[in-house]
C-alpha cells in the first residue's frame, strides 16, 4: 500500500458528519452567550451593580443614624434652652448619656472606648452644654467590620459615678 | 507532498471568513452560523482522527465553537486565517483532553467507523479494513507525529499553514513529517503482517 495516496484517501473518503446534537449545542451557546451580551443593562440593574450586596440594611443603618443625629440635636437644644437659665448647674456632659441607640446592624460590631477632651467630643459634632470646659470623656464607639464607626453607643464624663440609666 | 494551498487549506475561504467574522462579531447569528457550517466538518475530522473517538471529536468540536464565541471581539483576522485559528484551538483543545483522559480508555472508536460504500463488496471490505488499519496506526503516533501528518498528508494543508497551526518553523514540520511517516510506514506493514504483530507488543493509541 502507498501510504502518501493511502492518507490523502482517508481524507479524501472521510464523511463522518458532524453529530446534529453538536450543532444544536453550538448555537444555543451563542444564544446564550451573545443574548446576555446583547441585552443592554438598564438604568436600574446598573444601580444595583453599583451598590453593594447588602444594600437595604445599609440605607436603614445610615437612615438610623440620621434620624438618631436629629433626635440627639433636637434633645441637646431643648436641654441647652433649659439649662440656659442656670449656668451653674451641671452640665449633660457630667452625667451618663445614651446618644444613640445600638443600630440594628446585621454585621458583628466591635465597642471601642476612647478617651478624648471634652472639646475634641465638641469638635466631632455631638452636641454638649459646656464644650469649652476642662475634663475628660470616656466615649464608647460602635464599629463596624469594616472599621468605620457606626454610632457612638455613651459618653461618659471621666470621674463620673452616677447610676447607668 | 502539497505544497501550495489545497482545497481544504486553511488559506482558501479567507475573504468571506473575514467578512463573516465582522458580521458575527457585530452579533450577527446567521454570520456565526454560516462560519459554524463551513469549518465544523474540518474541526470534526481532525479532532476524530486525533482522538481516535467520536465522543472527544463532538467535545471537541463544540469546545472549539465556543471559544470562538468567546474570542470573535478580539479575533484579528491578520494575524492568522479563521481555519487556522481553528485548527489552532483544535489543536490544543484535543491535547488537553487526550492528557485529561490518558487514564481511560475509549470504547468507541472512530477507527472502526464504515467507509463509504462500494460497487464491489470485496473492494469494499478491503478499503474499509485498510482505513481501519491506517487509523490505528496514526493512533499510535506521538501527537507530535500524529498532528503534522493529519494536517499535510490527511488534510492536505501547505507545510507553512501547518507550522502556523503547530507554531513551528517550516523545517521542524517537514522533520516530524518525515519522522512520523517513517514510523508510520513501521506500524502500518507490522500491523498487516499478523506473524509480526504477535512478536511485538501492538501500541493501539499514544497520548503523548
Amino acid at each position: 500500500m502507498n501510504l502518501e495516496e493511502s492518507l490523502r484517501a482517508l481524507g479524501a473518503d472521510d464523511e463522518a458528519p458532524v453529530p446534529p446534537h453538536v450543532d444544536a449545542a453550538v448555537m444555543a451557546a451563542w444564544d446564550a452567550t451573545r443574548g446576555r451580551l446583547s441585552t443592554r443593562p438598564s438604568a436600574q440593574r446598573l444601580l444595583m451593580r453599583r451598590l453593594p450586596a447588602r444594600w437595604p440594611l445599609w440605607v436603614a443603618a445610615c437612615a438610623a443614624v440620621v434620624v438618631a443625629a436629629v433626635v440627639v440635636a433636637s434633645r441637646a437644644t431643648r436641654n441647652e434652652a433649659a439649662s440656659s437659665p442656670s449656668l451653674s448647674s451641671p452640665s449633660l456632659m457630667e452625667q451618663e448619656l445614651v446618644l444613640v441607640p445600638e443600630l440594628a446592624e446585621p454585621g458583628p460590631l466591635m465597642l471601642m472606648r476612647v478617651r478624648m477632651t471634652r472639646r475634641e467630643f465638641s469638635r466631632l459634632g455631638v452636641p454638649i452644654t459646656n464644650p469649652q470646659g476642662d475634663g475628660l470623656v470616656d466615649v464608647e464607639v460602635l464599629v463596624g467590620e469594616d472599621g468605620v464607626a457606626r454610632s457612638i453607643r455613651r459618653a461618659v464624663a471621666v470621674g463620673w459615678t452616677g447610676p447607668n440609666p | 507532498m502539497p505544497t501550495a494551498p489545497a482545497p481544504g487549506s486553511a488559506e482558501g475561504p479567507a475573504d468571506a471568513d473575514v467578512e463573516l467574522v465582522r458580521r458575527a462579531a457585530a452579533g450577527d447569528r446567521g454570520a456565526f452560523a454560516a462560519i459554524y457550517e463551513r469549518h465544523r466538518t474540518v474541526v470534526y475530522r481532525f479532532a476524530r482522527l486525533m482522538s481516535g473517538s467520536d465522543a472527544t471529536a463532538e467535545d471537541v468540536t463544540q469546545e472549539v465553537f465556543v471559544t470562538l464565541i468567546h474570542t470573535l471581539p478580539t479575533y484579528e483576522p491578520r494575524r492568522a486565517g479563521l481555519l487556522t485559528y481553528l485548527y489552532g484551538v483544535a489543536r490544543n483543545v484535543t491535547r488537553n483532553r487526550l492528557r485529561r483522559d490518558r487514564r481511560f480508555v475509549a470504547l468507541d472508536t472512530a477507527a472502526a467507523a464504515s467507509s463509504p460504500p462500494a460497487d464491489d463488496p470485496h473492494d469494499a471490505a478491503a478499503r474499509a479494513q485498510e482505513r481501519t488499519l491506517l487509523r490505528r496506526a496514526i493512533l499510535s503516533l506521538p501527537s507530535r507525529y500524529r498532528e503534522a501528518i493529519i494536517l499535510s498528508d490527511v488534510h492536505g494543508l501547505a507545510y507553512a499553514e501547518a507550522a502556523r497551526i503547530l507554531h513551528v518553523p517550516v523545517g521542524t514540520v517537514r522533520s516530524r513529517l518525515s519522522r512520523g511517516r517513517q514510523m508510520l510506514a513501521m506500524r502500518v506493514g507490522a500491523a498487516a503482517t499478523p506473524a509480526h504483530a504477535s512478536a511485538r507488543p501492538r501500541i493501539e493509541r499514544c497520548v503523548v
